[in-house]
């Protein structure tokens, strides 16, 4: 048995014979049309209706089937028209915005893209409609109503000023449906009637088979690229498989061996190995706010400023990033990553200290026993939980990280076992979750808003929703600021304030920039991602198709 | 003669209805092709036994003094670098976070061994009791009895084990229990054949015409002649019991982090199995060689119990 | 009523009493999850709910009816034959369901009869393989087959047959190449009973004095072999064969998910990360009913295939007992 294991060992250090994508290829030409690309996701789908299009995979897919009104520069982050034929109007207050729509554009159902459909989209999405499961966009907030002037004029109207919907209706939870596909509900846009749903994106949904795949297609008579692109037109490849499995060795083996073309989500681990076999890597940044722990100070061992600065000074994020991570994630300098909107660095904010923090608990009157173990205060162990955040690279692995970190200073984290749903279910609690760990990324200063206030994903679990008490509602009020604010300059020093009061408070710490890294055959070119870090195919074309026929 | 045996086997699981007895690798516990049997204690230590016997011996020793056979610390790899190959420092590499593979190991063989104990446990104890009651009291009683059994026995056992894991929440313990549950009706249908042969026996028999109660006769008569080929089926169960908890770390419902389980380093180690193959193939192949030990040992105490 | 009917009828009720029994227990188990799969589609973050907003479609779900309504109404539904709706997609369970089997169906096929084959080499090698050795290793290769994790299996043989051999395509396979690996793991754990099995009963038959005799009289050994090793391992290996069908179904849900296909085991898989009660409950029925039905087959086709067991009181239900009796 021993030998048989040997042989297995012997067979599996194949691995590094495995031949080496080296044929000569032409990448310098002009794009040529043609080919599938097989495209691997680790998670499969959830819903492709775009206000929940956040979680990734659906996101990988509504952004390549649908088209928005205004197009953000994944670099400048600057916005352009598309299905608007120009930058909205906007009052004073930024209450209300105007947008003109561009005209002959088509669903892939056959229905037309005018304004009275825009106006429906966004009745649905600023509003949502809970009969039929659908949630309100997070992006969009104090949502009001819409005119349609006439076919091709349509005015947005908020009741507070909103200064971030120009840049919301770039994002793919603003991605245009047709008049039939707003019809649906949350079943309707679900796993097993994909092909039910009609955008206006240069792909369509062309086949579905529930768990394992989703089959997109060009469509041929596609021409309302945003007007800026140099490729106008159909989109180049022919189609895209959506192919999906759960096991990480599988996917990346299956890239490396030439048998699929793409995958999202390699591993920090694996991506010096795989540039060797011949493997682009691109790591995307994901242009919102850090992979970061955010500390919940309604408990009543977090609600001690002392316990918060020193774990906080308790953590080496160094070390994090060292061990577990490439260049690809550098150690966060702000709570938003660098290309962020709103970004400001935060110089030695979260410096790595283990004596200060030692010091301060000692002062908060946490106790280390003589044996050196868990600190103790009046007969209870300092002790708090974190949950896994699952989508987030190595989540496990960096709280295991920090649970070392933690144990050297005498505090003892446990980290929250169990599947999606369980973490999902636990995070909502607090007696469960005292430290909440995640990411969440949107291109703009929204995006503080999205994940700690009490209206959005909640990260601090802010308000006692019984009581009504806060933890800390001076987050709640600069959050207000920054979504209510009609002039770019006071959003971007509100987030600035967030950040001083995050510091200050020990509130939050960043880890890393989390980008989203994908791996592409050499012959795979073109391929860019919007400004979160989501796939873009449309100018994807392959350099080798007869291979991947 | 092997139609004798097995439908002996058969006839002892129950008078009944659901055509099974021992699943799991019990029903390897027959398979063994040696013809003839010269005597019992010979034919129980074979070479393989005995290494058998061994190799689950240094893994007790394991479990109990890991400090002896690793200075390496199994769950803070300092700065050691993450994915190093087998070396002389670490036998076994470095993990994905840079602790010592080998130190994992060993220190992993308490917390699965006891899981994998905690799961038999509550089969043998539930399982037994079921099975002596319904054997040695028949009527209603047993026949109640035995159809929860069935229902148990009829549940795939992966799917019960899953559902009983989200009920009770997850953590070692608990999947050890839920393990454990599907190990229930095979206790059962053992313990109660032995009792209801037992209880005919012309001692048995002896025993209640000399006054004895129906629980003095079962705990001075009954339990002590059915311990021994119930004790064999516990040892078998054990090698089973490891690898349904790894199953269920597969499938993401297993051991917290960071102290090690078997199930949970084969299960996290999987991801780089092309770039650091030594990361699973060395514990899977621990984890194989003890449960090939407990299946030898367990067939062969089988042997010596029948 | 004739014995034979009257055995079949009450084998029978029995059947229907434990599926009855199993269902229930699965279906209260699953009334009482924690978090329930309207909460664990919806919180989920990356969807950005508030908790009002998710409060709001749960009641809209009706998830928060007591559970003994829940349960009536399941039952109910599963006599109609109405599985009811996935919490998680809103699909009928019973088209899931339809759309999974089918490819379930097949590879537990091929799982099995490869199993089968795979067992008649290995007993055939360590019975009469040469040299001795190998003989002797090939004969622990049941023990062996049995200790492996099956995720690990398949893992391993992905990355050693597929991608570094590069003999079978994992991705975008044919119909029949996608079956290939697959089965193969399944097989492979699932042979080892039988294997045993038979690696025995050749053992036992050939140490049999009777088999000297018949030589004697001119029959070859071959066939007096395979006659005797037949009649001697058909029951036990009829036996076996009923228990396996808990392992394919477990095999199944480890099988699927590392090879990424489709099916009632990556359902399964599916069903329990969302907590998607009804799927799961339906599987778990569906299972049960197939492990029922198999075992009652195995129980009606003892007295068929041994006939010392048709005329003896009466059949069936002891028929071990008396089987036993019958030969010692």
């Amino acid at each position: 048995m021993l030998g048989g294991g040997l042989g297995l060992g012997a067979l599996l250090t194949l691995a590094a014979c495995t031949p080496t994508d080296t044929s000569p290829l032409d990448v310098t030409g002009e794009p040529v049309p043609g080919g599938v690309l097989r495209y691997f996701e680790p998670l499969t789908w959830t819903t492709l209706f775009p206000p929940q299009a956040g979680f990734y995979p659906n996101g990988g897919i509504v952004n390549n089937i649908t088209d928005r009104l205004l197009y953000q520069d994944e670099e400048t982050l600057e916005l352009h028209p598309w299905i608007a034929e120009e930058l909205p109007e906007v009052n004073d207050d930024a209450t209300e915005f105007t947008f003109r729509i561009r005209e002959g554009v088509t669903y892939s159902d056959g229905s037309p893209l005018d304004a009275e459909n825009v106006a429906q989209n966004f009745d649905l999405f600023g509003l949502g409609d809970n009969a039929r499961g659908l949630p309100i966009s997070e992006q969009i907030t104090n949502y009001a109503g819409s005119d349609v002037l006439d076919d091709r004029t349509v005015v947005f109207r908020f009741d507070a000023p909103s200064p971030g919907f120009p840049q919301a209706t770039s994002t793919m939870n603003q991605g245009l449906l047709s008049s039939a596909t707003l019809d649906l509900d949350s079943e309707g846009f679900g796993p097993g009637r994909a092909t039910g749903v009609a955008t206006s994106g240069p792909f369509y949904i062309a086949e579905e088979v529930v768990g394992t795949r989703l089959s997109i297609r060009v469509r041929e008579d596609y021409d309302w690229a945003p007007p800026h692109f140099e490729h106008q037109g159909r989109a180049y490849l022919d189609g895209l498989d959506y192919l999906v499995n759960a096991e990480y060795s599988v996917r990346i083996g299956a890239l490396v061996s030439g048998q699929a073309d793409g995958v999202r989500d390699v591993q920090a681990p694996d991506e010096a190995r795989i540039v060797e076999k011949g493997i682009q890597l691109f790591a995307q940044p994901t242009n919102g706010i850090n992979n970061c722990m955010t500390l919940r100070q309604r408990d009543p061992v977090l609600s001690d400023l002392r316990v918060r600065r020193a774990l906080t000074a308790a953590i080496d994020r160094e070390r994090i990033v060292s061990k577990l991570f490439t260049d690809n994630y550098p150690v966060a300098t702000g709570i938003l990553a660098r290309g962020a909107a709103g970004y400001v660095e935060a110089p030695g904010a979260w410096a790595y200290d283990p004596e200060a923090a030692n010091a301060l608990l000692d002062e908060a009157g946490w106790q280390r026993p003589a044996d050196g173990g868990y600190r103790v205060k009046d007969g209870t162990m300092l002790s708090v939980r974190v949950n896994i955040a699952l989508p987030q690279p190595r989540s496990r692995e960096v709280q295991s990280l920090v649970q070392e970190d933690f144990r050297r200073v005498g505090v003892r984290l446990l980290i929250n076992e169990g599947d999606q749903a369980q973490q999902t279910i636990d995070s909502a609690n607090l007696d469960r979750v005292q430290i909440y760990h995640s990411m969440v990324a949107r291109a703009d200063y929204d995006v503080v808003a999205s994940q700690w206030s009490v209206d959005n994903r909640n990260a601090f679990l802010n308000e006692d929703a019984e009581t009504g008490e806060w933890g800390d509602e001076e987050v709640e009020r600069i959050l207000a600021k920054v979504t209510g604010s009609a002039r770019a300059e006071d959003r971007e020093a509100a987030v600035a304030e967030l950040q001083d009061h995050f510091v200050d408070q020990a509130q939050v710490v960043p880890l890393f920039e989390e980008p989203q890294v994908f791996g592409f055959r050499r012959a795979v070119q073109g391929f860019a991602t919007e400004p979160v870090g989501r796939p873009r195919f449309y100018s994807v074309w392959l350099a080798d198709q007869e291979r991947s026929a | 003669m092997s139609t004798v045996e097995l439908a002996g086997a058969d006839a002892r699981s129950t008078t009944a209805q659901t055509s099974t007895d021992q699943s799991g690798p019990g029903r390897l516990g027959r398979g063994r092709g040696r013809s003839g049997r010269p005597s019992t204690v010979r034919s129980f230590f074979t070479p393989g036994t005995i290494i058998a016997a061994v190799i689950l011996g240094v893994t007790i020793i394991w479990a109990l003094v890991p400090g002896l056979f690793t200075g390496h610390d199994p769950v803070d790899g300092g700065d050691t670098a993450a994915l190093l190959g087998p070396s002389a420092e670490h036998w076994f590499g470095t993990d994905q976070i840079g602790r010592d593979v080998y130190s994992r190991v060993v220190h992993g063989a308490s917390r699965s061994l006891l899981a994998a104990l905690i799961a038999v446990g509550v089969g043998l104890v539930v399982g037994s009791a079921i099975g002596l009651i319904a054997g040695s009291r028949g009527g209603w009683v047993g026949e109640v009895l035995m159809r929860i059994v069935d229902v148990l026995l009829s549940i795939p056992a992966l799917l019960l084990s899953l559902t009983i894991v989200i009920v009770l929440g997850f953590g070692i313990v608990n999947v050890a229990i839920a393990v454990g549950i599907t190990a229930i009706a095979q206790f059962a249908r053992l313990s109660r054949s032995q009792a209801v042969t037992i209880m005919q026996a012309d001692y048995v028999q002896a025993a209640y015409g000399s006054g004895g109660t129906y629980w003095s006769v079962l705990l001075r008569h009954v339990v002590p002649n059915a311990v021994s080929s119930v004790l064999a089926l516990a040892v078998l169960q054990v090698g089973s019991a490891i690898l349904q908890i790894s199953t269920l770390g597969f499938l993401g419902y297993g051991a917290p982090a960071p102290t090690p389980e078997w199930g949970l380093i084969i299960a996290e180690g999987r991801n780089f199995v092309a770039t650091a193959w030594w990361l699973t193939v060395l514990p899977g192949l621990i984890v194989m060689a003890v449960v090939v030990s407990t299946h030898r040992l367990g067939t062969a105490l089988r042997k010596a119990a029948e | 009523m004739s014995p034979t009917l009257r055995y079949v009828a009450s084998r029978l009720g029995q059947a229907v009493l434990v599926l009855f029994l199993a269902y229930t227990l699965a279906a209260l188990l699953l009334m009482i999850l924690p978090g329930d799969g309207v909460l664990a589609r919806f919180a989920n973050p990356a969807l950005g709910l508030s908790a009002d907003q998710v409060e709001a479609i749960r009641d809209s779900y009706g998830a928060d009816a007591p559970w003994y309504i829940q349960y009536w109404q399941s039952f109910t539904g599963f006599l109609r034959g109405d599985f009811g709706f996935s919490v998680n997609s809103g699909a009928a369970v019973a088209t899931l369901i339809a759309a999974a089997l089918p490819s379930t169906a097949v590879l537990a096929l091929c799982g099995f009869v490869a199993a089968v084959l795979l067992a008649l080499i290995v007993t055939v090698l360590a019975s009469y393989g040469k040299p001795a050795w190998l003989a002797t290793a090939i004969d622990s290769a049941p023990s062996l087959f049995v200790s492996v994790p099956v995720f690990w299996l398949g893992i391993v043989i992905i990355q050693v047959l597929s991608f570094q051999l590069g003999w079978v395509n994992v991705v975008d396979p044919g119909p029949v190449e996608a079956l290939i690996l697959p089965t193969l793991t399944l097989a492979i754990p699932l042979s080892a009973p039988l294997a045993q099995v038979l690696i025995r009963a050749v053992a036992e038959v050939r140490a049999q004095s009777f088999v000297h005799v018949t030589r004697a009289k001119g029959a070859s050994e071959g066939w007096l072999l395979v006659n005797a090793v037949i009649r001697n391992a058909t029951l036990p290996a009829l036996t076996i064969a009923g228990l396996l069908f808990g392992e394919l179904v477990a095999g199944a849900v480890v099988t699927e998910t590392v090879f990424g296909r489709n099916g009632l085991g990556s359902l399964t898989a599916q069903a329990v990360a969302n907590r998607d009660n009804p799927v799961l409950l339906a599987i778990v029925v569906i299972a049960t009913v197939g492990f029922v039905i198999v075992n009652l087959v195995v129980d009606l086709l003892y007295p068929l295939i041994d006939p010392r067991l048709r005329h003896r009181g009466r059949v069936g239900k002891a028929a071990r007992r008396q089987l036993k009796g019958a030969t010692s």
